[in-house]
């Protein structure tokens, strides 16, 4: 389990987050969602260690940066490093020294060729190739179906559920509702304002029709086509 | 294309002030550290020339980069694309080309600038399918991606050695060696994104010392080679060529310090300058380098377990 207490961030002057309390739970899936700039990769940095905070981040199961395969928004990666090369790097960074490749590939992804010459979309797939092979306890998905095709959606999706019934705990943000709203167990939608809704599954179609209700109406009312 | 030029001289000196040096020092500087390398280089090897013109074209080539190229042929008419690459071309070649007429070598002048303006008309594939092989693919990243964008020095400076055997001239060996130390040191030069570091499941001591362990030894086996031939040609030098080793894996895990004693951090002007210290009076090495290691493990604290 992990608890968030009192968690705030600044860059600079600028707050991002103020005073995030939230807990996520083993064996469950969890949604962030919000509107761009709100602050959800700076809560999943802050929750990684990739970013500094105040507050409180507490873990029940040790050392929580070293059990998190976290996806970033961008996956990065070098100029001249193939894809068998990139699993490598992150498998061996966590101390596992060797890893089937063609096990792994659940994507069929070309592995031995430059990871900078893939699509949008299979950089994507590579990276969460390697935090798979991780073996982590903890996942954080930031935009994993973006530029992803439908086939290889779908199949994120299955992965998703397997790892939830294995007991991991995953935290994604996506801006596709639909697909959070139908594997999440909750869905955290950070405001603008600061504050953050918990949503249970069980209140899913609430967001939807809130989010036309507060965005859509009040942006249309004067656009005219 | 005024406007290009503006902007790329405004980017520059961007740069040089980030990098924490005053623009005034930086214009009077470069000049004169060019001249003096020169000046150096050319002296003394013989096939100086040869090895300032690879160099001078491996720096066209990266502004031959295909991204770069394909958003400038977006921004600008066929026309003003080519005199902008022309022009840039031609300015990345100028300090050289002026050390060149300077010692009268007006062909390599010529062919450089003929070679360096005949790239602009050259279409580099988009995506290059053929992969480099490495012998050092098994481990973390600095020496497989530097070895494949560099891997054409390598037989430079083997080449190197086999001139120093056949003339006789011991200097020429100990040049190749600094010449792979140089390479290997470029391998530290940028600093990777958080996201590798911070995926490591080490203490900043570990992370550190692995850093440099894989530094040494492929370094040391790079030079396995070269130490083998100039100790058998060379004997009776065995003796400088082990201590002249030695300093390069010293400053060399200085340069792998100094890359993370301002991580996330690029290198800064006073990391430069204090190894530029160390490589003129090499024992300020032995006070460096735990400078650097205290400073990298303050760093890497932040990310890595404590």
């Amino acid at each position: 389990m992990i608890d968030i207490n009192n968690v705030s961030k600044y860059y600079g002057k600028h707050q991002v987050l103020d005073a995030i309390n939230l807990r996520f739970k083993k064996g469950k899936i969890y949604g962030v969602v919000g509107e761009n700039g709100v602050g959800k990769s700076t809560l999943f940095k802050c929750i990684s260690g990739l970013e500094t905070y105040t507050g409180e981040i507490v873990y029940d199961n040790g050392s929580l940066k070293d059990k998190i395969g976290l996806l970033l928004t961008e996956p990065y990666f070098f100029s001249k490093i193939t894809g068998k090369e990139y699993i490598n790097l992150l498998t061996k960074a966590r101390g596992i020294n060797y890893i089937d490749c063609k096990v792994q590939n659940i994507f069929d992804l070309p592995l031995n060729e430059y990871a900078f010459t893939y699509s949008t979309g299979m950089k994507k797939k590579l990276a969460l190739t390697a935090i798979l092979a991780q073996n982590n306890d903890v996942f954080i998905l930031d935009e994993p179906f973006n530029g992803v095709d439908v086939q290889s959606n779908v199949l994120i999706i299955e992965i998703l559920k397997q790892l939830q019934y294995a007991g991991k705990t995953i935290i994604i943000s996506s801006h596709i509702i639909s697909t959070l709203t139908q594997m999440c167990n909750t869905i955290f939608v950070m405001e603008s304002d600061k504050t953050i809704l918990e949503i249970d599954k069980s209140d899913f179609e609430r967001i939807e029709n809130d989010m036309k209700a507060k965005f859509i109406k009040s942006k249309l009312e004067h656009f005219k086509v | 294309m005024k406007a290009y030029f503006l902007l790329q001289f405004k980017l520059l000196n961007r740069q040089i002030v980030h990098f924490g040096l005053p623009l005034i020092i930086a214009y009077t500087i470069v000049p004169l550290l060019f001249y003096f390398g020169f000046n150096y280089v050319y002296e003394s090897l013989k096939y100086s020339v040869f090895v300032l013109v690879i160099l001078a074209i491996s720096l066209v080539f990266k502004l031959s980069e295909v991204q770069r190229n394909t958003f400038l042929k977006s921004i600008y008419s066929y026309n003003t694309y080519v005199k902008i690459r022309l022009i840039e071309n031609i300015l990345s070649n100028l300090l050289l080309s002026i050390g060149l007429i300077y010692k009268y070598e007006i062909l390599a002048c010529v062919l450089l600038n003929v070679f360096s303006c005949s790239l602009v008309f050259v279409k580099l594939k988009t995506k290059f399918q053929f992969v480099i092989s490495t012998p050092f693919y098994k481990h973390p990243f600095e020496f497989i991606v530097g070895f494949r964008n560099t891997f054409f020095m390598y037989p430079i400076v083997y080449l190197l050695v086999y001139i120093s055997i056949t003339s006789g001239n011991f200097n020429i060996g100990l040049f190749a060696i600094l010449l792979i130390c140089v390479i290997c040191c470029s391998y530290y030069s940028k600093v990777e994104n958080k996201y590798i570091v911070w995926n490591y499941s080490q203490t900043p001591s570990q992370f550190l010392k692995h850093k440099i362990n894989i530094a040494l030894l492929f370094f040391t086996l790079l030079c396995l080679p070269i130490i083998i031939f100039l100790s058998i040609w060379f004997f009776v030098n065995f003796d400088v060529l082990l201590i002249f080793m030695s300093a390069c894996c010293f400053f060399l895990a200085a340069v792998v310090l100094a890359k993370y004693s301002l991580f996330p951090n690029d290198f800064g002007i006073s990391q430069v300058i204090l190894l530029t210290i160390s490589v003129g009076f090499p024992p300020f090495l032995i006070i460096l380098i735990p400078h650097f290691y205290l400073k990298s493990v303050k760093q890497l604290k932040s990310i890595l377990n404590d």
